[in-house]
């Protein structure tokens, strides 16, 4: 099932709401925990967004393609910031070595003296994280860049 | 026979439930120790029946999911003169962008796969003096379709 989810400039986002989540998934944050024990848990897993959901169309969906995650940053006036001018609020993406955005979130903190930004994203299927910006599973990254919405 | 250990199974399973696109689900996946044994271990019919049982299920738990796309990647990137419609990847929800990326994938392949085109001499009177060789006849205006 997906909703009507847009652009400023009207440009329709392909996107999709899952319903069902199983126990596994439910219970899935505290292995990550287990993994990631300085990242702090936010909220409990969910179904309905992912973290492009939660970066780009206020937790009420999810985005899944690449295509629209950049019409997303044509559309609405997102241009790249460096790590030095981060402040909260902005975005971070993450890549693949291919270039595949296979991870977002959003910029809760900057740390002034190390230049180290926290970062509030959803894991999947999991719940949402406060994290340092290199503390995310595996599956996410390795590149990364900074956005920020000027529109 | 199968030699998927719990630890296997429980990768896959997390990937399943840490990926947040279809394509970082494909290459999870195919980074995953599971996805490498299914490929050495089975050959393609087998892969072939294990789908269809494993997606013929009606419960689908992570575990069950996740063995599924793992053995959809295994089957589209061990073989990629597998025909159109061979397999019925729409069974799973990403399965037909799985097939996309794997075509993509393979397409890439097959284009740097130079053993196809001899070497190729070429005679030149420019500089420099030798003769040029080229490894292949560069006509990739018509490449192969993997699958």
């Amino acid at each position: 099932m997906s909703i009507r989810l847009e652009t400023s400039k009207r440009n329709g986002v392909t996107n999709f709401q899952d319903s069902e989540l199983s126990r596994f998934q439910h219970h899935g944050c505290k292995m990550l925990l287990q993994q990631h024990p300085q990242a702090r848990q936010r909220t409990q897993a969910c179904p309905v967004y992912n973290c492009h959901g939660l970066t780009f169309a206020c937790r009420r969906t999810k985005v899944l393609y690449r295509k629209d995650i950049d019409l997303i940053l044509n559309d609405d006036g997102y241009r790249e910031v460096s790590l030095e001018d981060v402040l909260p609020g902005d975005v971070v993406i993450y890549f693949s070595a291919e270039g595949d955005p296979n991870h977002s979130g959003i910029v809760v903190e900057m740390e002034d003296t190390l230049h180290v930004p926290r970062i509030c994203s959803k894991w999947g299927y999991a719940g949402e994280f406060v994290h340092v910006l290199h503390d995310v599973p595996n599956l996410y990254g390795p590149r990364h860049k900074f956005f920020r919405c000027e529109l | 026979m199968t030699t998927l250990t719990r630890n296997d199974l429980k990768e896959l399973a997390q990937t399943y439930m840490l990926a947040n696109t279809p394509r970082s689900l494909f290459w999870g996946l195919l980074q995953c120790s599971a996805v490498h044994k299914l490929k050495s271990e089975y050959n393609k019919p087998e892969l072939k029946t294990y789908f269809e049982t494993i997606t013929a299920k009606a419960r689908r738990s992570e575990y069950v999911m996740s063995l599924a796309y793992a053995v959809a990647v295994a089957l589209l990137t061990k073989d990629i003169s597998m025909e159109e419609g061979e397999i019925d990847f729409s069974r799973l929800d990403w399965g037909e962008q799985f097939q996309d990326y794997a075509y993509h994938t393979s397409s890439s392949v097959i284009i740097t796969d130079i053993s196809a085109f001899p070497p190729q001499k070429i005679e030149t009177s420019s500089t420099p003096t030798s003769n040029i060789v080229l490894p292949y006849d560069v006509n990739l205006n018509n490449p192969k379709k993997g699958i």
